[in-house]
């Protein structure tokens, strides 16, 4: 059966061979696809959806929906959510009230929030700012915000280029964009429809921006209006041929056009155009990973046989949402009922990020050992001798400890405590008792072996440096951002006959945990340095002063010897790694100090120095139970968990990370 | 693309052979039907059926739907609606009031009016002939399609009759066939879970074949989505199949999603999409001596109803609304669709919309006009 698409032919036979084989479909040809049966339309998207995501996995995040302000300039004809300035309803969202939507969040297991608002003229840029960083920094959740009108309007308002007013979001803490405001990127559409509104090639300039700052992003359509399936297709090669330029969009989401209470009115899209709609989107985008299903407009039923059509993803639980609601039309869906969907279509759910990353452990197949207590920390703290001790003084409970067998031997005690509801381990480095094992011999592949083994994502790594920089005195907190390692030795790599570990370190700390621990340690009781270059020494003996005046020259500013090759080896198994230092003495040679037999540092430090030191120390175990929620509530969307990805698509390295090593038997 | 490239689920391959050489499934394959998560697949074979008997065709109606009463000694656990005796909510029609309902839609050209009620302890058999004879008087040209199966047997119990004088005497009356309500599941462990007190399978069975013997078409239904299973799912088809093997007077098979709202059931799930289309596709693949398979649209929304159409059924029923504005008077938004609404529905699922009778007689213009014509 032949089909006549625009004057030419397309064999119908042909166009499902072409789908088959997995080739890129040309304008015509991707036009043909409405004409296909519905059923055979959804078998084909099916077949690209599996090839694309083999698994039967359909991700979902738990996030919440914010809109911050409902007062909008735009007035498009299809929304029935805004109020023009100075008309009765509008809002801006209080403080109190933003507060009171992120503890719920955070109380919902929540990882991020989906921030949009109306072009509302009293806004400027530093209230965009302060607001993003609130929620990133006060609450430690993933900023998925300002769609491309809200972002052009506000680099209009302020006579900056869009890049720029990205660039001072993304320093306020913004993660990712979504993808909304797209509606149809064709102008004709676009001017009958929200004349206010930037522009197709505005939208496109926004993402493509993003894409080149590092900023991922989502894509819409909004359809089943005034456009027709010609002009659906300029929205979607749009897109794809933007995507071929940057990759950075992480999913497509289409929806329809929801009448009810709006200038334009008219009938909804039916579910049979929307399924096609969905169908025909997963083939022509054949280069954006994933494809979401949109139950808020759709409702769960259509939203669940969607999975059949194409999609891979089930979008948000959501928490409120208020612009579609404005047209009468809400389904509200919990997280279990969502899995419930999931499971029933035959599928496993799994929560992701907002950058579309499964939770680690989860997607992986990972489990932690049977051996194991039934709560898995998430979190380790590597500290100084008897460091589990504070914790148990200070009367957090404490749930267990033992060492574990690992393929590198055996690992220290690992204890494990719990904290207003949050499981994390504390490991002492150098013993339990007393300083038994000096640096060089710290078994630190055992140790971070049994971390992961036991579900640990993230380490926070809390040591005692020497200031090389006379700005760092006694006392003081850093949380260096670099490293110069100066002769250390030991292992430095988990796979020393495989060939394995060529990865990048920059940066070599984990720059989430690291944003993390800045903004939870601000205001705090001690002075704190947001960067410094750690130089590490082999120990056990302390350096020289030619070696510190060295290291000064070479832009070092602590000088210690515990973290490498802690942190290397911690990348190797995709760990997130951050350390924060206290600072005990100066370094030889930078203050002149008489040698004092029998005290610690020999007379380095003087009295007032050991003081200052000591009051860290004290400090130690309150001060991280304070910073504990903010570093577990960080989302991963950092490079770590895929530094090793490269191996891993090569085939190096199996998805099960306890299959990397020749003898793993930690049980 | 090769016919069988449209299966995920391996084992639907050998269903495939069977439905294309119009060989009747066994019980075996509706399990595998049910237990696959290859939705398309089972989707596909139930179109092919569907479009053997068919074609583009789907039919609706033009009908107005009756409740008499609420009252019911049942008390079945999965209903809503039903109020016992005594309960200030429970309320029973005079034949004055609904009269008054026939009369004022006697403008709109309904061909079939709808009529299921509770089993009532005391409303007297002469109650419910007369509101057939009435109705009669009042829209001749109209075909009543009244009483569930489980209704009947209570009114035979009340008049002291057996079911064959029964429907003789509702017959005479005007009754043009039944609905098909009540089944349930026929499985004995469900009933007496659920609706210990309700008409037995074997009795909802014998009613339906009763009816058969005098001339009277029925329906037949299954609800699902509470506490069966899939195998109890499926031995009610078979018990629906081989019961129209013997008589042959169904008409059409309607499986009912189960709403556990406001129910004594409300802590289950609503069913989900995917068991919606598979309870109309399975339908389609093992009842093949039923002629048609009804996704009734108010019970599971215009969406699902669409997409029903490619997974086995061919009927929408009805309850359109020729013009929507004065419906809108009221303050509840209306549970109808007009009739171009309707049409679009159909029209955009590729199929080519047919207005019926009750009996599926196709519906001309002038017939349409004939069914108006009642007003007086």
């Amino acid at each position: 059966m032949g089909l006549s698409i625009i004057g030419m032919e397309i064999s119908k036979d042909n166009l499902i061979e072409k789908v088959w084989s997995g080739g890129r479909l040309a304008a015509e040809e991707a036009m043909a696809l409405w004409e296909l049966p519905l059923l055979t339309l959804g078998r084909l998207a099916d077949l690209a959806r599996t090839r694309r995501h083999p698994q039967p996995i359909v991700t979902y995040v738990v996030d919440r929906n914010i809109n911050y302000t409902n007062i909008c300039v735009s007035g498009c004809r299809f929304c029935a959510f805004y109020r023009p300035p100075g008309a009765a309803g509008g809002y801006v969202l209080s403080r109190a009230e933003l507060r009171r939507k992120l503890e719920e969040t955070l109380a919902l297991g929540g990882t991020g929030v989906l921030l949009q608002g109306g072009l509302n003229p009293e806004l400027d840029l530093d209230f965009y700012e302060d607001l993003v960083s609130f929620i990133r920094h006060r609450y430690g959740l993933h900023v998925h915000g300002f769609s491309p009108p809200e972002i052009v309007f506000l680099a209009d308002k302020h006579s900056l280029d869009i890049t720029r007013v990205l660039e001072r979001l993304m320093g306020a803490g913004l993660g990712s964009i979504p993808g909304g405001g797209a509606e149809i990127l064709v102008d004709r559409v676009r001017r009958a429809l929200s004349p206010h509104k930037c522009t197709a090639d505005q939208w496109l300039a926004v993402m493509a921006a993003a894409h080149h700052l590092g900023l991922k992003t989502s894509a819409t359509m909004m359809f089943g209006h005034l456009e027709n399936r010609a002009e659906r297709m300029e929205h979607l090669l749009k897109l794809r041929s933007l995507q071929d330029r940057t990759h950075g969009f992480t999913a497509f989401i289409p929806w329809t056009y929801q009448p009810g209470g709006t200038v334009l009115g008219g009938r909804p899209a039916t579910s049979w155009d929307y399924l096609k709609t969905l169908a025909v989107s997963r083939l022509v985008l054949d280069n954006i990973p994933n494809l979401q299903v949109s139950w808020v407009t759709q409702g769960a039923k259509i939203a669940q046989v969607a999975l059949k059509f194409g999609a891979n993803d089930f979008g948000s639980t959501m928490i409120e949402e208020n612009v579609v609601a404005a047209t009468g039309v809400t389904f509200r869906l919990s997280e279990a009922e969502i899995q419930r969907l999931i499971t029933t279509a035959g599928y496993q759910p799994r929560r992701r990020d907002h950058v579309y990353r499964m939770n680690e452990g989860e997607g992986r197949g990972q489990k932690a050992p049977a051996h194991f207590l039934k709560k898995s920390p998430q979190l380790a703290i590597i500290a100084r001798v008897g460091a589990h001790k504070d914790f148990v003084e200070l009367g957090v409970k404490r749930l267990g400890g033992e060492t574990y067998d690992t393929p590198f031997g055996k690992s220290n005690p690992v204890h494990l405590f719990e904290h207003q509801g949050l499981v994390f381990s504390v490991l002492s480095r150098h013993g339990e008792d007393g300083y038994r094992v000096s640096a060089p011999f710290v078994n630190d592949r055992a140790n971070l072996y049994a971390l992961k083994a036991l579900g640990v994502e993230k380490i926070l790594a809390w040591c005692a440096p020497g200031a090389v920089n006379s700005a760092l005195h006694p006392g003081h907190l850093v949380v260096p951002d670099d490293i110069l390692d100066e002769g250390k030795v030991g292992p430095y790599t988990f796979f020393p006959q495989q060939g394995l570990g060529f990865i990048r370190h920059n940066p070599v700390f984990c720059p989430q945990l690291r944003a993390a621990l800045l903004s939870s340690l601000l205001g705090g009781p001690f002075p704190l340095h947001g960067r410094g270059v750690y130089v590490a020494t082999s120990g056990p003996r302390l350096e020289t002063p030619a070696e510190i005046r060295k290291f000064r020259r070479l832009g070092g500013d602590l000088v210690g010897q515990t973290l490498v090759p802690e942190v290397f080896l911690a990348r190797e198994l995709e760990l997130c790694y951050a350390a924060l230092c206290y600072v005990v003495n100066f370094a030889e040679g930078i203050k002149k100090r008489p040698f004092q037999p029998g005290v610690l540092f020999d007379g380095l430090a003087d009295p007032e120095e050991m003081a200052a030191g000591r009051q860290v120390e004290e400090a130690f175990a309150g001060l991280i139970l304070k910073i504990l929620p903010t570093l577990a509530a960080t989302p991963r969307d950092c490079p770590c968990p895929q530094l090793m990805e490269r191996y891993r698509l090569r085939g190096d390295l199996g998805a099960d990370w306890r299959t990397w090593f020749p003898s793993s038997n930690p049980g | 693309m090769q016919s069988p490239g449209y299966f995920r689920d391996p084992e639907l391959l050998p269903i495939y052979d069977k439905v294309m050489s119009k060989e009747r499934l066994s019980r075996e394959d509706g399990l595998t039907l049910y237990r696959s998560t290859d939705l398309l697949g089972v989707g596909y074979l139930a179109d092919l059926v569907r479009r053997r008997l068919h074609g583009r065709r789907a039919y609706y109606i033009y009908n107005q739907h009756l409740n008499y009463s609420n009252v019911c000694i049942n008390g079945c656990k999965f209903c809503a609606f039903g109020k016992p005796p005594g309960d200030p909510q429970g309320y029973a029609m005079t034949l004055e009031e609904i009269y008054a309902r026939i009369k004022e839609r006697l403008s709109e050209p309904i061909t079939e009016i709808h009529i299921v009620g509770g089993l009532h302890p005391e409303l007297p058999f002469s109650y419910y002939v007369e509101m057939i004879r009435g109705i009669k008087a009042l829209r001749p040209g109209v075909h009543l399609q009244a009483f569930t199966a489980v209704e009947i047997a209570h009114l035979a119990d009340i008049a002291g009759l057996s079911l064959k004088d029964t429907l003789e005497a509702l017959k005479e009356a005007g009754l043009g066939s039944l609905p098909g309500g009540g089944a349930e599941v026929f499985s004995p462990r469900i009933r007496q879970s659920l609706c210990s007190r309700k008409l037995s399978p074997e009795g909802w069975l014998q009613v339906a074949q009763t009816a058969h013997r005098l001339g009277l078409k029925t329906n037949a239904t299954m609800l699902y989505g509470h506490e069966e299973t899939l195998a109890e799912r499926v031995d009610h088809l078979l018990r629906l199949r081989a019961a129209q093997d013997e008589t042959a007077g169904f008409l059409a098979f309607i499986p009912l999603a189960f709403h556990p709202k406001n129910t004594q059931l409300s802590h289950l799930s609503e069913t989900t999409g995917f068991d919606d289309l598979k309870n109309l596709a399975v339908a389609r693949l093992l009842l093949d001596n039923f002629p048609h398979i009804k996704s009734f649209w108010i019970m599971i929304g215009p969406k699902l109803a669409q997409l029903a159409l490619t997974f086995g059924a061919d009927d929408i029923d009805g309850t359109v609304i020729e013009e929507r504005i004065t419906h809108m008077a009221g303050a509840q938004t209306p549970l109808g669709l007009t009739r171009q609404e309707l049409l679009h529905l159909i029209q955009e699922a590729g199929c080519e919309p047919v207005e019926r009778d009750t009996l599926y007689n196709e519906l001309r213009a002038d017939d349409r006009q004939m069914a108006k014509s009642d007003r007086r």
